[in-house]
């Protein structure tokens, strides 16, 4: 299998994609071009929100913590310990 | 509310704003590519590139604080070369998402051992690999350290993933580099909001939310220690030491 036969042997600079053009009706010509680019989006967005929402909890649930041991630290006698 | 808290807000209703009118663009005032670019799965393009330079971004904020930690050890560099390996780490892995099911579309396999893919690829593992060692090797000195040697490290190869391209050739496309006819001017404005929005706008934040993670676990473990020494043993029976610290029960 050479070059010419199979653009995922492409191996020079000359032979990659270095522009991109609009075509006519490429919307209804895509086959399942939508299908891979709706996937690609969702799982962007999903690895994104998943990583904030991790974030967001861990860090109101450190916080949550660090006010209870201030709440616990506050109950005690001033020279306890 | 802080001045730092008023800045993040305004970043995020920034970044809210310019990602809704990016897609909004893309989806809605930007012409279909051609075939050979994958036709529609080419419109992955407006955000797969925004976020691989936010690998550059995060990549850096990690080289900067790890060689800061590095020479200077302080909570502060810790906790944003934290934040850097792992925003590099999501953003690595984001690009790894979207480009093989683009490229699956316009070369019609999703993966190829092409020098910049290959590169891209031992970056986000290096960074992944900072992320489980922080999570299952402790937060020591030493952890520490070896953590941001590899910070620095990890992002020495990062200039070697964008020259790779250029100097080794393969199958990834060139259309915004040096040697490419560059992009369709209607297609201009999806691409520049698509990096406005994953490139200037998203790394910050991220980078801000999970540096507060590290900067907040270390006050955590400063109040704990606090509140052993000062004798926390009856009212700490339903608190939970933070990772390697005694519980207040072993106490009693």
């Amino acid at each position: 299998m050479n070059s010419s036969q199979s653009p995922t042997t492409v191996g020079t600079p000359s032979d990659r994609s270095t522009q991109f053009v609009p075509v006519e009706g490429g919307n209804q010509t895509a086959s399942n071009a939508g299908t891979f680019m709706a996937v690609a989006y969702v799982l962007m967005w999903l690895c994104t929100v998943l990583f904030v929402l991790h974030t967001w909890r861990k860090t109101r649930g450190i916080q949550r913590r660090i006010d209870e041991l201030h709440q616990a630290v506050s109950k005690l006698p001033q020279d306890g310990g | 509310m802080t001045n730092k808290d008023k800045i993040f807000y305004a970043l995020a209703a920034a970044f809210a704003a310019a990602v809704t009118y990016a897609i909004l663009i893309i989806f809605l005032d930007t012409p279909t590519a051609q075939a050979t670019a994958g036709g529609l799965a080419q419109k992955i393009f407006y955000f797969h590139v925004g976020v691989a330079m936010g690998i550059y971004v995060t990549g850096g904020a990690c080289f900067l604080a790890s060689a800061l930690y590095l020479v200077r050890p302080s909570e502060a560099a810790n906790a944003w070369a934290r934040a850097g390996s792992d925003c590099a780490a999501l953003f690595g892995t984001l690009v790894l998402c979207s480009g093989p099911l683009w490229a699956k579309k316009a070369w019609g396999v999703y993966w190829v051992w092409d020098p910049q893919l290959t590169t891209l690829l031992l970056s986000v593992l290096i960074y992944w690999a900072i992320c489980l060692l922080r999570a299952f090797a402790g937060d020591g000195g030493a952890e520490r350290r070896f953590a941001a040697a590899l910070g620095v490290m990890g992002t020495v190869n990062l200039p070697i993933i964008y020259f790779s391209v250029q100097k080794w050739g393969g199958n990834h496309p060139t259309v915004i580099r040096e040697g490419g006819g560059g992009l369709d001017p209607s297609m201009k404005p999806a691409f520049l909001w698509g990096v406005i929005s994953m490139t200037v706008l998203l790394p910050p934040l991220l980078l801000w939310l999970r540096s507060r993670v590290a900067l907040l676990e270390a006050n955590l473990e400063r109040t704990w220690q606090e509140a052993l020494a000062r004798g926390l043993v009856d009212s700490g029976d339903d608190l939970d030491a933070p990772e390697g610290l005694p519980n207040a029960q072993g106490l009693r």
